[in-house]
């Protein structure tokens, strides 16, 4: 019994330091969702409670009810009484406990007062991480769709307002803005990060020497190397599904044309041919087509074709502005010009509609969670640069604030490995 | 003990969606097709190089006098020009083309007739005879290198065509002189395709210098998108200015 007192003293100490000294990103929910399944976590030492209410609030599919009401039950595996049960106000009541080896959560239904299901979640040195995996396995267990809290976010924050005072950071953190931590520091523009499908490298474009180059790094070792300088552009960088390539955009032959480059070998194959500017590509799922931005219509909107070449066919068709998808499983988020303002939208691919879930006027790079369930994108708020976390379903939202300066250009990692 | 405190940044701070501001309205005209600028090869006149430019601008009648009337849509998707918005040069048609300078001058409109003035009479810009050291010169044209465009537009515009003439001609009659030719973008739309218009943009300040006989090493092109604005404001005024391309000279 003392002895967990005091790891979760030590608990509370690490996530407490973590959270003050260098959170960069603050965080705010804008948007409750007052739909969605009722559950109520129970107060967990250490406060492991917080970040599960916070994760699963984020997904849009949950109402969550105040810990406080489940005080007196918040003992892992205690018995309860069916008629207080029913006074939560909740389908499901979740409890935890620490041990030595991590958290052990349970999921009762409070129909039947029956655990549903339990889990161990072992130990990280990154303690918010194991309540995100306590989160992921609620979610699964209630939603049937697996859970992405334990992932990462990497983004680009710009500070100084004349140009040269301009500092560009690109960071790495945890997918509610904690655990923050630089990658990349440049007095050049820093662009578009993309993930590698293990979650361990990013590329990005930098003009640190002047022009533009894509180069990959290690987000762990920190170890760079450039793989794309041709003369022009070089831009929009996007890691095929399979590691083995990136998708990307050159204007060497005269206009920006989409390539695919072999990051085993470095040659580049040019996969679109037209006068127009073809940029933005990003992979399917399968690794086999690429949806990207052109405006060979005469306006940027999104188009498809095969990753091995060929024809390609228009994706979007409502809207004068469609452009910067990102892809993931079937559904697809990207920018929409809605009267003068610029929006996320998601639709599924194959089908015409789609579902605009931003409301600022500036909205741009969207980014998927692995699960397709959540939306993070780049708005403005007070004229800074800011990001945004929306529910596939608009229900919930959140906002990660930056201190000092801009946060821009946000991508969703993987599922972590 | 209170496992609550660390958790004070999370608790729940209603913002207000600023959604009134976004729902501006904008009527969006539609522009004429011919909002575009001919730069044909006019009589062969000066001596200097083979290609001469009149700068002959032929303007239809283009959206231009609607420009003023909003700060968003006046110039959002309106004027896209022969649809790449491009340079449209006219080599090969060999003085039949129209040598005299001027811009075909109905259809600007009053709204920009400032801009009427400005813009190059010269014949084969055969006066010029700009030295290296007028480039420290705040008097000469030369110290004007930022050439400015509209929304969604990599057509120069016809006032800057002055600006242009001279700087072609300093580095046409100077080889080993170079230059870089920045393109920018205001920051509405997507990052990378904004990166794509800038460079339509300085491609169409190459152009205009390759026509004009600057050797093609001597001004290459990088494009920045959206990523430098000269003002970080959320304005038209703030987004007009960094709609540019800015000429740069290597080495001074």
């Amino acid at each position: 019994m003392k002895i967990n007192k005091i790891r979760s003293l030590i608990f509370l100490l690490a996530i407490s330091v973590m959270g003050s000294a260098l959170a960069d990103l603050e965080l705010r929910i804008s948007k409750t969702s007052s739909r969605g399944i009722p559950v109520v976590i129970a107060p967990m030492a250490g406060g492991a409670h917080a970040i599960i209410e916070a994760d699963l609030n984020r997904s849009g599919r949950f109402k969550i009810v105040s810990s406080q009401r489940a005080t007196n039950m918040a003992t892992f595996g205690g018995a309860l009484e069916p008629g207080r049960l029913k006074m939560l106000g909740a389908a499901f009541l979740v409890r935890g406990r620490r041990t030595g080896a991590g958290l052990d959560i349970e999921i009762v239904s409070t129909a039947t007062g029956k655990r549903d299901a339990s889990y161990r979640i072992g130990n990280l040195p990154n303690q918010r991480r194991v309540a995100h995996q306590a989160a992921d396995k609620i979610f699964e267990q209630l939603v049937k769709i697996k859970g992405a809290f334990d992932t990462r976010l990497v983004y680009v924050t710009v500070t100084g307002r004349a140009i040269s005072d301009r500092v560009y950071k690109l960071f790495v953190a945890d997918a509610d803005g904690y655990n923050p931590r630089a990658i990349l520091t440049s007095r050049k523009p820093v662009m578009s990060p993309s993930w590698s499908a293990d979650g361990s490298q990013i590329a990005y474009v930098s003009f640190e020497r002047g022009t533009p180059a894509i180069y990959v790094q290690n987000i762990f070792t920190g170890q760079k190397r450039m793989v794309s300088s041709r003369r022009g552009i070089n831009g929009a960088p996007s890691w095929s599904p399979d590691g083995s390539k990136l998708a990307l955009s050159l204007s060497v032959d005269g206009n920006p044309e989409v390539y695919i480059l072999s990051l085993t070998n470095g040659a580049f194959k040019r996969l679109t041919n037209s006068r127009a500017i073809d940029t933005e590509p990003n992979w399917t799922k399968d690794g086999r087509s690429i949806i990207f931005t052109s405006d060979r219509g005469g306006r940027p909107q999104l188009y498809k074709m095969s990753a091995s070449g060929g024809s390609s066919r228009r994706v979007t068709f409502d809207g004068s502005y469609n452009s910067a998808a990102d892809v993931v499983g079937d559904k697809i988020a990207f920018v929409r010009r809605v009267s003068g303002a610029f929006r996320v939208a998601i639709m599924e691919d194959g089908q015409r509609g789609a579902r605009v879930v931003s409301d600022g006027r500036f909205d741009e790079s969207p980014s998927l969670a692995p699960n397709a369930t959540m939306v993070v994108y780049a708005t403005q708020n007070k004229g800074r640069g800011t990001l945004s976390v929306v529910s596939d379903n608009g229900y919930a939202k959140q906002e990660l604030l930056s201190p000092g300066g801009d946060v821009r250009e946000p991508a969703w990692s993987p599922y972590l490995r | 003990m209170k496992p609550i405190k660390w958790m004070i940044p999370l608790v729940a701070v209603s913002v207000l969606v600023l959604s009134g501001c976004s729902q501006m309205q904008q009527k969006v005209e539609t522009a004429e097709a011919g909002n575009r600028i001919t730069t044909g090869t006019g009589a062969n006149l000066s001596g200097r190089t083979g290609v001469t430019t009149a700068g002959n601008a032929l303007r239809g009648s283009s959206a231009l006098g609607n420009r003023s009337t909003s700060s968003f849509g006046g110039a959002s998707s309106s004027t896209y020009g022969d649809g790449r918005g491009n340079l449209v040069n006219g080599i090969g048609s060999n003085g039949s083309s129209p040598s005299t300078t001027g811009l075909g001058g109905s259809g600007i409109g009053g709204s920009n007739s400032s801009s009427f003035g400005a813009s190059d009479n010269r014949l084969g810009g055969s006066g010029g005879d700009y030295k290296v050291t007028d480039l420290n010169d705040s008097n000469s044209i030369l110290s004007r290198r930022v050439i400015y465009f509209a929304y969604d537009q990599s057509t120069i515009e016809p006032e800057y065509f002055e600006i242009l003439d001279a700087h072609s001609e300093l580095l046409a009659s100077n080889p080993n002189l170079t230059v870089r030719l920045e393109g920018h973008a205001d920051e509405r739309g997507s990052r990378e395709y904004n990166v794509a218009l800038s460079e339509r943009r300085a491609q169409s300040v190459k152009q205009f210098m390759d026509l004009k006989g600057v050797g093609s090493e001597q001004n290459q092109t990088v494009a920045y998108g959206e990523e430098l604005p000269v003002d970080p404001g959320h304005t038209e005024a703030a987004w007009s200015k960094n709609r540019r391309v800015e000429i740069k000279y290597i080495g001074r």
